[in-house]
């Protein structure tokens, strides 16, 4: 599979985490234990701490989120341009992916 | 929220894995990753997930640094890996000795020359074993002195568990290594010695290093790839030529021969492993080398 520079598969591992957390902040900035309870919401994932901030150094690291000023001790972040891009991007070609899937099963012959 | 007494055990584990996270990593995330442990009461899952992630922390110490790994530890790293991989290589040399002196007997027409060269790797290992100490003892000197310096005694305490492996499988091997079947020993020894090199590399990410220590060390662990390299093809020729002296279905029919012949076809791919593995880490520690230099 063809993945394009600056995808979220550039980070491994970390790229179904990093997925969540991207989707989590595209509503708005949110700290740790929010984006937790967001993402076992919509998907029933339950991030570990080693991973969620593992994830988080990585989106750092590519300006993909911004830490924001801590508030009661808890540092929340937000998604950048850049972030939402990647976001997009992904979303997008998951998209064709659903799609395509769906379609094939729906004429799939067992 | 309430916490039982193993979650409040777990949490007291889930304080300590962080505390040995990377000090640039603390700094940043410890408060939030203790907080969150505060708000969801860590599991088993939880400690083997900090667990790993301490690894991932090590191996990725630039994604907070904003720059990629000093070009020193680099070389570091690629020494640790050179001393670690011969230590597996001489201890596997030792026992393809072991097993393949009956085979030498069984192959009695075994070419005189072969055996010469034998006797040449013998005396390579010994030196890889001098070029172990020379080069790994002042790299052991210097980290205890710099962890004492920083005050960092959880350091010590990972160096003492970074030799303990070692030191065990060398105790039990003198003492009950006749009772211990090969397979047995080679499985305590390269489990003693990952986890040996695990630890070891852990400690050296923990405390800063010495330029004079880590360039020493590098030029003396240069030699010792080429060492290996000789050792390996000296046991090759060594495994061919009874293959040719005795023929090789001889081998598949007498059962001892067969056994300490796949002894000694283990053993030898050990040796060609560990052997590429040093020769990759020493092109590594090159680069690194040359842009420790670059840098000055």
């Amino acid at each position: 599979m063809r993945t394009t520079r600056n995808s979220l598969s550039d980070l491994g591992h970390f790229s179904d985490p990093s997925l969540l957390i991207l989707s989590s902040l595209a509503s708005g900035p949110k700290h740790g234990y929010a984006m937790i309870r967001d993402i076992e919401q919509f998907c029933g994932t339950h991030l570990e701490v080693g991973t969620l901030y593992g994830a988080l150094a990585r989106l750092e690291k590519h300006g993909w989120i911004k830490a924001l000023e801590p508030v009661e001790r808890r540092r929340p972040y937000e998604l950048t341009g850049a972030g939402k891009a990647v976001l997009l991007e992904q979303l997008a070609t998951m998209s064709k992916v659903v799609a395509t899937g769906s379609l094939r099963l729906a004429t799939y012959e067992v | 929220m309430r916490h039982t007494s193993l979650s409040r055990f777990y949490l007291r584990c889930a304080r300590y894995l962080i505390e040995l996270y990377p000090a640039s990593w603390r700094e940043r995330y410890s408060e939030e990753m203790l907080l969150l442990l505060e708000d969801f009461p860590p599991t088993l899952k939880t400690i083997i997930n900090l667990l790993f992630h301490l690894f991932d922390a090590y191996a990725h110490p630039h994604l907070l640094n904003g720059s990629f790994p000093p070009a020193l530890q680099k070389m570091r790293s690629s020494e640790l890996s050179i001393y670690s991989s011969a230590v597996v290589f001489f201890f596997a040399r030792s026992y393809a000795l072991l097993s393949g002196a009956p085979l030498m007997l069984y192959s009695r027409n075994l070419d005189n020359a072969f055996s010469f060269l034998l006797f040449f790797s013998t005396y390579a290992s010994l030196l890889l074993a001098l070029l172990i100490l020379l080069g790994g003892l002042p790299m052991l000197l210097a980290t205890i002195w710099q962890a004492v310096k920083a005050r960092k005694y959880h350091v010590l305490l990972l160096l003492g568990l970074g030799l303990m492996p070692a030191a065990i499988t060398v105790f039990l091997l003198e003492f009950f290594g006749g009772g211990i079947s090969i397979a047995w020993v080679m499985a305590l020894m390269l489990m003693s010695s990952a986890l040996s090199m695990a630890l070891m590399w852990l400690v050296i990410q923990n405390v800063a290093p010495s330029r004079r220590v880590t360039h020493l060390a590098f030029y003396i662990a240069t030699p010792l790839p080429l060492i290996m390299l000789f050792c390996c093809a000296s046991v090759l020729f060594y495994m061919l030529s009874a293959i040719a002296a005795s023929g090789f279905t001889s081998y598949l029919t007498n059962e001892r021969a067969f056994f300490w012949f796949s002894t000694l076809c283990l053993m030898f791919l050990i040796m060609a492993v560990t052997c590429s593995f040093s020769l990759f880490s020493l092109l590594s520690g090159f680069q690194a080398r040359r842009a420790t230099q670059q840098a000055l």
